[in-house]
């Protein structure tokens, strides 16, 4: 640990002391290195990549830093640096939705910084000023704190009612920045939330039950509004939503089993951030990968392991997720069969919106056609090869570092049984040619209409103004003086004498 | 020494009226030996208290006798510098501004009579003192040729009828005691009718001189129309010589009824002043004229201070009204000798000719704007020492907060009019050329009293405690 | 150190300004060379004296110097935590705007003029932060109204005489007020020191409505030169001055000079007891808060960038005054440092804006667009502190934000976090959208008005370096908050000693 309080403001220490801030870290380098690398390539050929990469070492210098950070306001300093650093990352394209989803990116990053200062604020204020989160934990929770804290970091983490930005800004980015912002970044509020909203705190208790049927929401909304559009990174971006969902789900656990969920949280963040990282540069480059079945294949490992197939990454973490969920104390209104069943519906879900998504891959690759050099496209393809060997590598970490339960054999038959039932139904759609009418698709969100009527409300052409009202007394004023213009002499002995009369009879 | 700051100017005069080659030289001389003398007589009053001198042997009674306080030994000091310095202002410009040659003996004339006025303490020596002043005033006036001609009629008439008040006045006082000395009279003094209306006839007459509110209207012409070092003189010290004579009447005579009736009066006079002469100061087109009101309004405030004095006894308020007095007169002779200097360097009348002066004549512009600040009573002037005395007055007699709001507004009033001048001073967008190159002496001269009037701060505090003790 | 020399210290601080500019006046246009030097040799005497008094004063030396004047109140200059802390400030930014200016005005007219006033501005600005007693305080405050004047109306076009006349009525008011408010605490308590912990507590008893009616008297004034709400009608208008002179005003000399006397008025003449006694505190919050928000709300619809700005200086000023009438030692901390880190972001946004007018003629926010490529380091100036001003770590408004909204939940204001929260909002809703045009719009067209200036930089290395310096400055003061040099450190320094008195 670095202690700083002497040099930088008050309180101010980074390291990494922490039992999740030191895989997260190291997840986090890992997979901003790794994109890195493939950044290196995939914007060789780019006009701009002197402004990609100057946001792109901010967004890493935030990311990093609030990772670190021991007190708040080195969080909260890492925090904004990468929130608005990565507003250059998502407008990087400069075409007009680019544009459009950055403003509303920007304005909820913005809305979510404020709020979670406030939220900070108070929370400093109520630990006595100190700032080092490690000693909030024992400080009780208020319901204002709590709230501000929940919404402003989940402006970032993008769960269900505060995804808004997510399916707008990123399709829009450079497909390396959605990796980033996917994978890594949006889930800073996650461990914003870890930090500074203590799992054991009995207001947290209280909520955890609403923030476990709000992630279960969330995941069965990204999905839903997911299959109703074709662009693959603006599917990608409703499955991140729905991820986030489950991940919050996660986090109300902590609360209601203990500390003892927060391996499974851990390794439900390094299982989706590789996951969805490789999802986005393959739905960068999947112009690249028609007819080349090699590289079709690396997609599927990736989907695979994001569908939970068994012996991947994503059926350890599910699985989990699964017995802590039957382990935890939940008040008596949540019944635990109908939430396993649920979550059994949202792993077929899950399934069914990446074969969508895979449909919609294939769809696409006609028109995307790349002009880079062989070597370039070679190299890309070689650090995704590596990224998604990492993620088919992960099980082993679990296992090794997190002691995740293996699934059992019923286990794994629970977890192919949705698959499967995806396949079926997927391939029944295809078949009978199931389909919604066409308006149902694509639909514009109305996050966007709102960002442009706030932006009407804060860039106004003109405003109410009170004017003094005029008053022109120089018509009185020349009325007056011709009233006035008496002979001089007469008028001043007459008022002389006047004068003697009146203070004479006043009583002198 | 009080007979030699008599003789002197009188001496003066004469020889100017058979050399009037040496004319400007004499008077200077005699001025800056005025000055010395002034000088002199204020340490010896310090040192040994009240000076007093019986003219030529007679014994107290008959004779015409002089009397020196420390207020009246800083009035003669004041007057004769400011002789000296207009003086020198008329000199360095007299040329250029064809003053006639009777300028110079009726200045000094103007100095004697002064003079005796600041140490006469008997009625009728007081009406002479005052009868000089008024013709001499008049005679100044009207050196301007043909244009002053009206309002030096109009201020002789005025003058006149004043003087008969007053004689009138004296004469029921005479009829009634038998005497006019003011010491002798306070003693027999009784608050009947006769000598009430005597009182009365007194004070108008020297209102009407004092230009004091209402009876004020001669003034602005008179002053507007005169030349600058003449209204200068005028405005700084000839409207002063009535009010002095006021203030002994009413400190030192009147009855504690006729005081208490009076007082009301006076203050109001002194606030309907600062007001409509702050108003007619902000809205008169023309530059002299906007000073001439600003004599009127000033005036005000002497007034007010005087009427508050009168009513609430309050030492505060005496000091108040003699600092107004000195830093009037140094303010409005730095402002008239200022004005003078740029309406006859840019050709105008006009307050539209300051256009662009502080580019043009920064010296000049600098003077009216500092002269300013202590009309406006901007700290640390001298103005601010006297509007300090009169608010720490009030706030200390409790529960004044009328006139606490009315010296506001008035001061609001007078910060108007002179900014008025000096933003005008600072267009550049369409400057006024001059006709001539600026000259630079006329304008330090110009700047003298009102850097004096600044540095009456570094003595507030002897000041202020002589005031308060002296208050007549 | 001799006492003798320690006794002068507070006057040849004011004395290295104020002698230098009176000469300067005396100058005829063409003598540069020498106008120059004399202008940064009285600002180096001033920072070198400066320094001396800082090391004296946090060895915990009182500084103290007096003239007669009025009976019972002497013309004192006192040099405590407090005053040094604008000292400190204003000398400093005296520095970098003499650099500006001169760059600014290198080929326009009556530039003696200008910089006799702007050093008797400054001059004025020092005395007020030494002022010792309120009597002196009223004078300084007076020659500062005075000084300023000339500055405002400095382009003598019609526009500024309008905006100077505004600004004479606004203060001059203030003045005739300040000086009746003066005279009444006078004649209540005398005028004393300013000490910690206010000296009218024993005169609190029986005298409750005149104190009050003083106070508000004095916080009217006062709340007229740091632009209180029904009183800032001014600012705006003055913005029509040369961009130095705007930079003066915004940063250092004028509004600060209110927000200072409400600082002074608040701790050192009425003391937070009595403040809550007299129940004085609670008004003057809500009219803070009401300014705040009022200011950054009709930020937004001003196309101008300087109007812009300072209607963003009404509201962020009125952050020192809310820090102060939460009457916390945190909240008070957040007030004092905001006073410094306020006036160095603001400096640093006017110079930006000063840049884009003088360099390519740029007045309006329309135009700014693409500015980035002309002008990178400029627009990263102006980005910096745009970003301090909605208060984004690590820039120095991120450190008084915190600190004030600290304060609010320590006296147990939490509606006052919801303000501050909404500030920042509005802050960033008329920040970020002049951020975006430069760096992420195209140019559209030519410049209004392109002048090469520099064959080197962007432009004119004058105007280019005090940008850079208050910017990194800025940077500095939020990156190294809680080094012993930092404004945060000294303003907890004065704090602990204003709140130790009991």
């Amino acid at each position: 640990m670095i202690d700083l309080s002497n040099w930088l403001w008050p309180g101010a220490g980074l390291g990494l002391t922490d039992a999740f801030t030191r895989p997260w870290w190291c997840f986090s380098l890992v997979l901003w290195l790794l994109v890195g690398a493939f950044s290196l390539l995939s914007q060789r050929h780019d006009a701009r990549a002197g402004r990609y990469w100057l946001f792109f070492a901010l967004c890493f210098a935030g990311n990093m830093l609030l990772i670190a950070a021991l007190d708040a306001v080195s969080f909260y300093l890492g925090f904004s640096l990468m929130s608005l650093a990565a507003y250059g990352l998502v407008i990087h394209n400069n075409t007009a939705k680019a544009r459009r989803a950055g403003r509303l990116y920007l304005q909820l990053a913005v809305l979510g910084e404020i709020l979670l200062f406030s939220g900070l604020l108070l929370r400093a204020s109520a630990a006595g000023g100190q700032y080092d989160w490690h000693s909030w934990q024992a400080v009780p929770l208020e319901p204002l704190s709590l709230s501000l804290l929940l919404l402003g970091l989940g402006l970032k983490a993008g769960f269900w009612p505060l995804h808004w930005w997510l399916p707008q800004a990123h399709p829009v980015a450079p497909a390396p920045a959605s990796a980033l912002l996917s994978g890594v970044m949006i889930k800073a509020g996650l461990l914003g939330m870890l930090m500074f909203i203590p799992a054991t705190d009995t207001l947290m208790q209280q909520w955890a039950p609403l923030l476990l049927i709000t992630g279960l929401i969330s995941a069965f909304y990204g999905v839903l509004a997911g299959l109703l559009h074709t662009q693959p990174k603006v599917i990608l971006a409703y499955s991140s939503v729905s991820q986030m969902g489950y991940l919050l789900m996660l986090f109300a656990l902590l609360s209601l089993t203990g500390v003892a969920a927060l391996p499974v949280l851990l390794a439900y963040v390094v299982h989706h951030g590789m996951a969805k990282a490789s999802l986005f540069l393959y739905a960068g480059m999947a112009g690249e990968a028609a007819g080349r079945i090699w590289r079709q294949a690396l997609f599927w490992l990736a989907a695979l392991a994001m569908m939970a197939l068994p012996l991947s990454s994503g059926a350890l973490v599910k699985t989990a997720l699964k017995a802590k969920l039957t382990a935890a104390s939940l008040p008596g209104w949540l019944s635990i069969d109908v939430l396993s069943s649920l979550l059994t519906s949202g792993a077929v879900l899950t399934a069914l919106l990446l074969l969508h998504l895979a449909a919609q891959l294939r769809a696409v690759k006609a028109s995307a056609v790349t002009k880079a050099s062989a070597n370039n496209t070679a190299g890309r393809w070689a650090l995704f090869t590596l990224l998604v060997g990492t993620l088919w590598a992960l099980p082993w970490f679990m296992l090794q570092y997190w002691q995740l339960p293996l699934p059992t054999l019923s286990q794994s038959g629970a977890l192919i049984a949705p698959v499967l039932f995806a396949v079926l139904l997927r391939w029944l759609w295809y078949k009978l040619g199931w389909q919604l009418p066409q308006h149902y698709y694509n639909r514009n969100a109305p996050a966007l209409y709102y960002s442009l009527k706030l932006k009407r409300l804060y860039q106004p052409v003109s405003q109410p103004q009170w004017h003094w009202p005029t008053i022109t007394l120089r018509p009185l004023e020349r009325r007056l003086n011709r009233a006035l213009n008496r002979p001089l002499v007469s008028t001043t002995a007459l008022l002389c004498c006047l004068l003697f009369v009146m203070i004479l009879l006043s009583g002198v | 020494m009080m007979v030699v700051l008599l003789v002197l100017p009188l001496l003066g005069t004469l020889f100017m009226l058979l050399w009037p080659k040496i004319a400007p030289l004499l008077a200077l001389l005699t001025a800056s030996v005025c000055s010395l003398a002034a000088l002199q007589l204020l340490f010896l009053v310090s040192e040994q208290g009240n000076q007093q001198v019986l003219l030529a042997g007679w014994p107290s009674g008959l004779a015409i006798s002089l009397e020196a306080n420390s207020l009246s030994s800083l009035l003669i000091l004041l007057t004769a510098l400011l002789q000296l310095l207009v003086g020198l202002y008329a000199f360095a410009t007299h040329r250029r501004d064809k003053l006639g040659a009777g300028f110079w003996p009726l200045s000094c004339m103007l100095q004697l009579g002064l003079t005796a006025l600041w140490l006469s303490r008997d009625l009728f020596n007081l009406y002479v003192c005052l009868e000089l002043l008024g013709i001499v005033a008049v005679a100044l006036v009207s050196l301007s040729g043909d244009k002053a001609i009206k309002p030096a009629l109009n201020y002789l008439l005025l003058s006149l009828f004043g003087s008969l008040c007053y004689l009138l006045g004296v004469a029921i006082l005479y009829g009634a005691y038998g005497v006019l000395d003011i010491t002798v009279l306070a003693a027999r003094w009784q608050a009947d009718l006769p000598s009430s209306i005597a009182l009365l006839l007194m004070t108008l007459g020297l209102m009407l001189k004092a230009a004091l509110w209402p009876l004020h209207g001669w003034l602005p012409a008179a002053h507007a129309a005169a030349p600058a070092p003449v209204s200068a003189l005028l405005s700084a010290l000839v409207v002063k010589g009535p009010l002095f004579i006021l203030c002994l009447l009413w400190l030192q005579l009147a009855g504690a009824t006729q005081v208490a009736a009076v007082a009301p009066w006076f203050a109001g006079c002194g606030l309907a002043a600062l007001l409509l002469g702050g108003v007619s100061a902000l809205r008169t087109p023309f530059a002299k004229n906007m000073v001439a009101y600003s004599t009127v309004a000033q005036l005000g405030y002497a007034m007010l201070a005087l009427g508050l004095l009168l009513r609430f006894n309050q030492p505060l308020f005496a000091a108040a009204l003699w600092l107004f007095v000195l830093a009037h007169a140094l303010a409005k002779a730095a402002c008239f000798l200022a004005i003078g200097e740029i309406t006859a360097t840019l050709g105008g009348k006009r307050i539209n000719t300051l256009k662009g002066a502080s580019q043009t004549m920064p010296l000049a512009m600098f003077a009216f704007a500092v002269a300013g600040g202590s009309l406006i009573g901007l700290p640390p002037s001298g103005g601010f020492l006297a509007k300090w005395a009169l608010l720490q007055g009030l706030w200390l007699q409790g529960g004044q907060l009328f006139w606490l709001l009315a010296i506001v507004l008035a001061t609001l009033l007078s910060a108007a009019y002179v900014f008025r001048a000096v933003v005008l001073a600072f267009d550049r967008a369409d400057p006024v050329a001059p006709d001539f190159a600026p000259r630079i002496l006329p304008q330090w001269l110009a700047l003298l009293p009102a850097l004096a009037v600044w540095a009456m701060a570094l003595y507030s505090e002897p000041l202020l405690q002589l005031l308060k003790q002296e208050g007549l | 150190m001799s006492p003798f020399w320690q006794q002068y210290l507070p006057l040849s601080i004011i004395l290295s300004s104020l002698l230098p500019g009176l000469i300067i006046f005396t100058l005829k246009e063409t003598q540069v060379k020498l106008r120059i030097s004399l202008n940064l040799f009285g600002v180096g005497v001033k920072l070198l004296l400066v320094l001396l008094m800082w090391q004296a004063v946090k060895a915990g030396q009182q500084f103290y110097f007096s003239l007669p004047f009025l009976p019972g109140a002497d013309l004192v200059l006192q040099g405590d935590a407090l005053s040094l802390l604008f000292v400190v400030l204003s000398s400093v930014l005296w520095l970098a705007t003499t650099i500006y200016a001169i760059g600014y005005l290198e080929q326009s007219p009556l530039r003696s003029r200008f910089f006799g006033y702007f050093s008797l501005c400054v001059s004025a600005t020092v005395g007020l932060a030494l002022a010792g007693n309120l009597v002196t305080f009223l004078l300084f405050y007076e020659l500062l109204t005075l000084a300023t004047f000339p500055l405002v109306v400095h382009r003598g076009t019609p526009e500024s005489l309008a905006a100077g006349r505004r600004y004479l009525a606004y203060t001059l008011s203030g003045g005739v007020i300040l000086m009746l408010g003066v005279a009444l605490l006078h004649s209540l308590v005398q005028s004393p020191l300013f000490t910690p912990g206010g000296y009218v507590a024993a005169a609190v008893s029986g005298n409750e409505g005149l104190l009050m009616l003083a106070f508000a008297l004095m916080i009217m004034v006062l709340g007229v030169k740091a632009a209180l709400l029904p009183l800032h009608g001014w600012l705006p208008q003055a913005m029509v001055a040369p961009a130095p002179v705007s930079a003066l005003l915004h940063a250092v000399a004028v509004v600060k000079a209110g927000a200072f006397g409400i600082i002074r008025l608040v701790y050192d003449v009425f003391g937070v007891e009595s403040m809550q006694a007299l129940q004085l505190a609670q008004p003057l919050m809500l009219l803070a808060a009401a300014t705040i928000l009022y200011g950054s709300w009709r930020a937004l619809a001003q196309q101008d960038i300087k109007r812009r700005l300072a209607y963003s200086t009404i509201s962020q000023v009125s952050y020192i005054t809310l820090g102060v009438a939460m009457l916390g030692p945190l909240a008070a901390v957040g007030g004092l440092v905001h006073l410094v880190h306020q006036g160095v972001m603001k400096i640093t946004l006017f110079f930006c804006a000063g840049n884009f007018a003088e360099t390519l003629g740029i007045h309006k926010i329309r135009e700014l667009n693409g500015v980035g490529r002309r002008m990178p380091v400029t627009a990263m100036a102006f980005t910096l502190g745009a970003l301090g001003m909605i208060g984004i770590p690590p820039t120095a408004g991120f450190i008084s934000k915190w600190y004030l909204g600290l304060g609010a939940a320590e006296v147990g204001q939490n509606w006052l976090i919801l303000v501050f929260a909404l500030s920042g909002l509005l802050n960033a809703a008329y920040f970020l959208p002049v951020v975006y045009r430069m760096w992420f719009l195209p140019q559209s067209g030519r410049w209004p008005a392109e002048q090469r200036l520099s064959n080197r930089f962007e432009t004119h290395w004058m105007l280019l370096l005090p940008a850079i310096f208050t910017a990194i400055l800025l940077l500095l003061m939020g990156l190294f908050a809680s080094t012993e040099l930092s404004p945060l450190s000294w303003s907890q320094l004065i704090v602990e000693r204003e709140f130790r008195h009991d």
